[in-house]
Order: structure tokens, then C-alpha cells, then sequence
């Protein structure tokens, strides 16, 4: 029988679409540029579900499957999607997170609309500092790769600059 | 951290601050007249650098860096000089074991060296360096005065 008080995404397998993002941003996305987008931001949306889930499956490995992606790959267009992705779910974030309303505003919406603000600004907190860390991490690595380190600085320095002005 | 709290706002800035320096000096150079390859890596570092700079205040920065000292001792060496000596004007001529010389890679790209130089503007621009540039100012020119009366 169809529970209608449940919301829909509570019943999603997160932590199993989590692992199955992780390994098609592995296996895929570093050589077909339209995928790239697609999946890091279904990857970015799960984390409203469930922060510290999110957190818990991707703490170990995003930031090298991320570093493979956004400068470790040599096709320009799969870079720029990556870095373009992760700097808009940041700016969401982190807009969420240092808001005067910390993110629990109530207006009303439905729960489609809930899925796009976390409810949980300590959670949000959470991810933003995870995701600078993972920044600062790819850039640590990326000596490896300099030809292909511009965009990943550039967007770092835009994202420090963007959290001055959000806090 | 919650990075809306002025203390830990701040902590990010040095931690970010510290991390830039330490990768920017740990990183050889990859630039040389043969190419037009820009060092992203000795740029990007520089760049996250000199937004950490801006975004500190202005009062705390000499606090988060070492003060310039005149003497020339080992004990007085300051970021500034730092940056000058490894990645500007490095000492060119330097012995290697064998008794040959080797040139040590330094930035030679006008991006690279634009963004050095920002920094070393940047750095320059407190309270307490602005009263030590003008104090040197002032010397130098009461001893062009006295260079020109006596001489």
C-alpha cells in the first residue's frame, strides 16, 4: 500500500546511487563530456536527502574521483563542467548555510520544493567545509597535472571570495 | 567549522594562507625560455594567496605573516623576502656539487611574475610596513641632503 505521508526520496537507496555515481564519475564521465553535469548534480542533490550520509559515502574517495575528473582529464569541456558543477553547488550551499535564516525558512512549499534547501543548516555547514577540503585537496595534487590546473584555481579563489560575501 | 563566526572565518583564511605558502615554496618552478607554459601550480598558488591577503584585515596580517627586519641575518628572513629571492630575483649563479653552475628555475612569464608582484604590493600595505616605507623614505633623504651639502 502506497504510504502518501512518507516523501518519495526517503525511499531512495542513497547510500547504493551514492557508490553507483561515484564509480560512473570514475569510469564514464572522464571521457564522455555530456555525462559529467548529469551526474554530479544528481551526486550534489542527493545530499539533501541525507547529509551525513552523503558525507559518510563520499568522505573517503570524492575528492581523488573528483581530481580525476576536473584536472587529472584531458578533455578541456569534462574540466569545465566539473569545476562549473561543484561551483554551483557550493554557491547553493553555501548560501544555505550562512543565510540569516539559516536555511529552515518556511514559505509554505511543497516537498518538491523542501529537496532544494536542506533543512539541516548544521549539515549544510557540513558539506561546505567538506567540499573546500576536497578542493584544497585536488589542488595539493594537482602538480601532477599543471597544464590542466588553471580552471581548478581560478574556481577555488572565486568559491574563497564567494564565501566572504555570503557570511 | 562554522565558517559564519568571525574566529573561524578568519581561521580559514590562515589555514588557506598557510597551506598557499607552503605548496607555493614546495613547488620547483616549471618555467623556462624554451616554452610559453605558464606554472599554474606556482600562479594558482599565488592567486589563492592573494585573495586569503585581501580578504584578511588589514590589522591582522602582519600577525599571520613575518614582519620585515633590516638586519640581514638567517633569523630575519621574511615571507616577503622569500618570494622575492626564490621566484623574482633569485640568485642565478649557483654551485652545484660537481663545481659546475646551475640556474635555478624562477617565474620568467609576465602572469606569474604580475601576480608576485601584486602579492609583494599587497604585503606592503599595512599600518605598520607603510611607517617602515616612509621612515626609510625619510632617511634616504636626509642622506641625499647631506650627500649633497657635503659633497
Amino acid at each position: 500500500m502506497l504510504d502518501v505521508d512518507t516523501p518519495w526520496f526517503s525511499n531512495l537507496p542513497v547510500d547504493r546511487l551514492l557508490k553507483a555515481l561515484l564509480n560512473t564519475m570514475q569510469s564514464h564521465a572522464n571521457r564522455f563530456p555530456y555525462v559529467v553535469s548529469p551526474v554530479l548534480n544528481v551526486l550534489f542533490t542527493l545530499s539533501t536527502i541525507n547529509a551525513p550520509l552523503w558525507l559518510e559515502v563520499l568522505k573517503p574517495t570524492f575528492a581523488l574521483h573528483f581530481y580525476n575528473l576536473a584536472i587529472g582529464c584531458q578533455i578541456d569541456t569534462v574540466r569545465e563542467h566539473a569545476w562549473n558543477c561543484l561551483r554551483g553547488f557550493f554557491t547553493k550551499c553555501s548560501h544555505g548555510a550562512f543565510s540569516p535564516s539559516n536555511g529552515t525558512e518556511e514559505n509554505g512549499s511543497d516537498i518538491e520544493n523542501k529537496m532544494d534547501i536542506d533543512p539541516n543548516p548544521t549539515g549544510v555547514r557540513d558539506i561546505v567545509s567538506f567540499l573546500w577540503e576536497s578542493i584544497i585537496r585536488c589542488l595539493i595534487m594537482a602538480k601532477a597535472d599543471i597544464p590542466n590546473a588553471a580552471k581548478a584555481f581560478e574556481t577555488a579563489a572565486d568559491i574563497l571570495r564567494y564565501i566572504y560575501l555570503e557570511r | 567549522m562554522s565558517l559564519a563566526a568571525s574566529e573561524d572565518w578568519l581561521a580559514l583564511l590562515s589555514q588557506t594562507s598557510k597551506i598557499a605558502r607552503s605548496e607555493l615554496f614546495a613547488h620547483t618552478v616549471q618555467e623556462n625560455i624554451l616554452t610559453h607554459d605558464v606554472d599554474y601550480i606556482t600562479l594558482g598558488w599565488t592567486r589563492l594567496l592573494h585573495v586569503a591577503l585581501d580578504l584578511i584585515p588589514s590589522e591582522q596580517m602582519d600577525d599571520l605573516h613575518p614582519r620585515y627586519v633590516l638586519d640581514c641575518h638567517s633569523y630575519d628572513r621574511s615571507f616577503t623576502r622569500d618570494l622575492v629571492e626564490t621566484f623574482l630575483f633569485p640568485d642565478i649563479k649557483t654551485k652545484d656539487p660537481d663545481g659546475g653552475e646551475t640556474i635555478k628555475p624562477y617565474c620568467i612569464h609576465s602572469e606569474t611574475r604580475g601576480a608576485l608582484f601584486d602579492i609583494l604590493l599587497k604585503l606592503a600595505n599595512t599600518d605598520i610596513k607603510r611607517n617602515l616605507i616612509a621612515v626609510y623614505i625619510s632617511d634616504l633623504l636626509e642622506h641625499g641632503i647631506s650627500l649633497g651639502t657635503h659633497g
